[in-house]
């Protein structure tokens, strides 16, 4: 029996969440086959590189030009159709908006529970997930016979490369469902690493104004860092809630995150608790924050930030 | 056209939640419970639309124990025009709530849910677009602006790499981000009106759906914590900690 992984992708490049995915995907059996649907003009781009990835096995490539959209209803039929053949034990994709998105839908499709957001997997149908803010783990057990799962890609290590030619194999598309459209796309232009992906994230608070943020960005240019911030940050304007870390956005574990001027709030730690090595300044000795930072800075950002620039 | 908003009752988020000594469930002693702050944002977008006379009707909903009364009662105080429980005696997986709430919007007619994009805690993410499959309606994911011109649903979407603009036609599914609307005081005229009024309970049971799930929770387990570290004297220290101790900044 096989596993099948939902490629995400943008702009004809694989996402790294992916290749996270195949690794979750590898610890539940050997056969991995990824599924990519792209429009004509990146279907068989993509595919080689899915084909690429260690672990896999067999790449299914199916090319439509209503993929240029990869809305949920289209996604999640064209997957439940290739599930319907049979052969799948496990299909799986990372917990991102798309895979919070199309696997519940698949799951509804199917008339079917899911795990969803896991960190572990302790057996063929047990499966770990964070539940209040990371505060308690759920163990859950799966009962249906084919298992829609979605991973925390930060939890799984991504897969290496693979020498070895993998079959590609087209499938006819279905027809679009055509009951939503997207009118626009609106990218993120920045040089900066990804907040999913970088090494070192800087993370602010309310305990930075808007006018510290040029000296925000001069040390993560340093330091090739992603920046992200708090719920009180994005309410106040001050960024967009595209680099919202925590419960309610997005959650991280690089090597290093340096929270500057962050209390430290459930919710946020929710979000960078898994972070191997967490520094944390604030003027407040009493944050929370400190509880759980390896090392602690008390003082003032707008000091403390430059002299970093400077240091580095 | 009647707007349909699922309402959650969960532990309010500011709380840290413990598990029983024995670890059989959560210590519920001294924890307060609030509305979902998704859901909330979900019924102050229904509301609003239906101020700008785009919606004619508010119906929420709740499934679990009594005391989700308590928490309709709180949407019919902020204006919503009716308010329906679903009893239930125990736990229900989210296939399980999609399904019964899936039975409430046929029967009543609903042609729009709003619904939070998770529930604070559990943090599932899975009923929205499961019940938009189960309806086999649209799911407009992860809206952070909403409009609705004629029977076109248009909504922004939050993506992976930025946003998006959705559109699709009525009857639609909007799964809500908590940024949608932010939800109004409830005032203490509007409290007591509704404290008046009585909530339609109805037997999850009654409802003529299937209650099997096919996922259990076999154990909850505390988290580990990670412990306190050192504090530095200032930044020369710590990126001497930093350089010496874990290698970073090696090549700059």
């Amino acid at each position: 029996m096989a596993i099948l992984v939902l490629a995400e992708h943008m702009d004809g490049r694989l996402d790294e969440v992916t290749h996270r995915a195949i690794t979750a995907a590898h610890l539940l059996g050997s056969d991995v086959h990824v599924l990519v649907m792209a429009c004509e003009t990146h279907a068989d781009a993509l595919s080689q590189q899915a084909g690429s990835i260690d672990g896999v096995t067999r790449v299914w490539c199916i090319a439509a030009p209503h993929f240029e959209a990869q809305l949920t209803e289209d996604i999640a039929a064209q997957a439940q159709a290739l599930l319907e053949r049979g052969g799948y034990r496990y299909a799986l994709m990372s917990s991102s908006y798309k895979g919070k998105r199309v696997m519940p839908y698949l799951a509804g499709l199917r008339n079917t529970d899911l795990v969803t957001d896991l960190t572990k997997i302790e057996g063929e149908d047990t499966f770990v997930r964070p539940i209040y803010a990371g505060g308690l783990l759920v163990v859950e057990r799966l009962k249906s016979a084919v298992k829609l799962l979605s991973i925390r890609a930060s939890a799984f290590p991504p897969a290496g490369a693979q020498t070895q030619a993998v079959s590609i194999e087209t499938l006819p598309p279905l027809s679009p469902s055509l009951t939503a459209r997207r009118l626009e796309r609106r990218g993120k232009s920045t040089s900066r690493p990804k907040l999913s992906r970088a090494r070192i994230v800087i993370g602010c608070g309310l305990g930075i104004e808007k006018n510290d943020m040029p000296d925000i960005e001069k040390l993560a240019d340093k330091l090739n860092a992603a920046i992200g911030v708090t719920r009180a940050v994005v309410e106040e304007g001050i960024v967009s809630g595209d680099y919202l870390l925590g419960q309610t956005g997005k959650i991280i574990a690089p090597e290093l995150y340096i929270a500057i001027g962050i209390s430290g709030a459930v919710q946020h730690l929710a979000g960078v608790k898994d972070s191997k090595i967490i520094v944390a300044i604030n003027k407040d000795p009493q944050a929370p924050i400190f509880q759980i930072a390896d090392y602690g800075i008390v003082g003032d950002a707008h000091e403390i930030v430059p002299a970093l620039i400077a240091l580095l | 056209m009647k707007i349909l908003v699922p309402i959650k009752r969960v532990i309010d988020p500011s709380f840290k939640v413990r598990l029983k000594p024995d670890h059989s469930g959560l210590d519920m002693a001294y924890m307060k419970m609030v509305m979902n702050p998704y859901d909330e944002a979900a019924l102050e977008a229904a509301l609003q639309l239906k101020e700008q006379g785009v919606a004619t009707q508010v119906l929420t909903v709740s499934c679990g124990t009594d005391d989700c009364v308590e928490t309709l009662r709180t949407t019919l105080a902020m204006g919503a025009d009716e308010a329906l429980f679903i009893e239930a005696r125990y736990a229900m997986s989210p296939l399980v709530v999609a399904r019964l709430l899936k039975a409430v919007a046929v029967r009543e007619d609903c042609e729009l849910v709003l619904i939070g994009r998770q529930g604070m805690g559990n943090d599932g993410n899975q009923v929205g677009p499961m019940l938009a499959a189960l309806l086999g309606w649209p799911c407009l994911p992860f809206a952070e602006a909403l409009t609705i011109e004629g029977a076109n649903v248009r909504t922004r979407c939050k993506t992976d790499h930025g946003s998006e603009v959705l559109e699709a036609a009525l009857p639609t599914l909007v799964v809500v981000e908590i940024g949608l609307a932010a939800p109004r005081y409830v005032s203490m005229p509007n409290l007591m009106k509704a404290k008046k009024r009585k909530i339609p309970a109805v037997a999850a049971e009654t409802l003529g759906v299937d209650m099997e799930m096919n996922v259990a929770v076999a154990q909850l387990r505390s988290s580990p914590e990670r412990s306190r570290g050192v504090m530095l004297p200032d930044s020369a220290a710590l990126v001497e900690r930093l350089r010496a101790g874990h290698g970073l900044f090696e090549n700059r």
